[in-house]
């Protein structure tokens, strides 16, 4: 299976992507740059974390209209995989690919720090072969997040 | 001539910034201030040769597509001389 991890200005997760896929997947993996057009030769496609366009205006409201996100949508639209990590997930809201929009966090804070993850659903690609039950410990660093 | 944007948050959307801002401004001795709210203000240099319409009509659509998120949003258009 053969994964595209998007680039934008300002993108600082790429590599850790890149690395994860490579390394731990261990499938083929490219870097493709927010000016790409043509997403045909992937069949998984990861928007990744950081500072897309410094955050300007809001996170991930500049990049959904970097020419590679008419490619990413159509991919989507094809049923092929998008998984979008903290600022890609913020793109992915900001595109319309996801429903919802992000507001600053109440604290004003800007959060880094560990927490404990739970699978609400198993029952997606991404997660099908995780047990349920089962926590992991991450970094998560971020300042918007989802209203309750 | 100019067009001129206001972005506001919509009334149901929590603004902690603008309550931060409620707060110092409290601390600075002011009183009966009931609430802050943050926004946001655009001003977009337009070509002379646009007519009042179709300058309207242009910065509603970058209000539209660009600076407001219309999930959280609202926005509001001024055109000037």
């Amino acid at each position: 299976m053969k994964f595209g991890v998007i680039v934008f200005p300002g993108s600082n997760c790429d590599h850790d992507a890149y690395h994860v896929i490579s390394k731990h997947v261990g499938q083929p993996v490219e870097f493709v740059w927010h000016k790409e057009t043509d997403l045909s030769s992937y069949d998984a496609v990861i928007v990744p974390g950081g500072f897309s366009y410094g955050d300007y205006l809001r996170c991930g409201a500049l990049a959904k209209f970097s020419p590679v996100m008419a490619a990413v949508k159509d991919f989507a639209a094809q049923g092929k995989f998008v998984f979008g990590i903290c600022n890609g997930f913020q793109i992915l809201c900001e595109a319309g690919l996801l429903p919802g929009a992000l507001i600053r966090n109440a604290n004003l804070h800007f959060i880094c720090k560990h927490v404990n993850l739970k699978v609400e659903n198993n029952h997606t690609p991404y997660t099908s072969e995780i047990s349920a039950r089962i926590t992991n410990e991450v970094a998560m660093p971020h300042g918007c997040a989802l209203p309750p | 001539m100019k067009a001129k944007v206001y972005v506001t948050l919509k009334p149901s959307v929590l603004d902690p910034q603008g309550k931060a801002i409620h707060h110092s401004v409290e601390l600075l001795g002011f009183e009966k201030i009931a609430d802050i709210r943050q926004g946001k203000y655009f001003e977009i240099a337009l070509d002379a040769a646009l007519s009042d319409t179709e300058a309207k009509e242009t910065a509603e659509r970058i209000a539209k597509d660009v600076l407001a998120n219309p999930v959280i949003e609202d926005y509001r258009v001024e055109i000037v001389q």
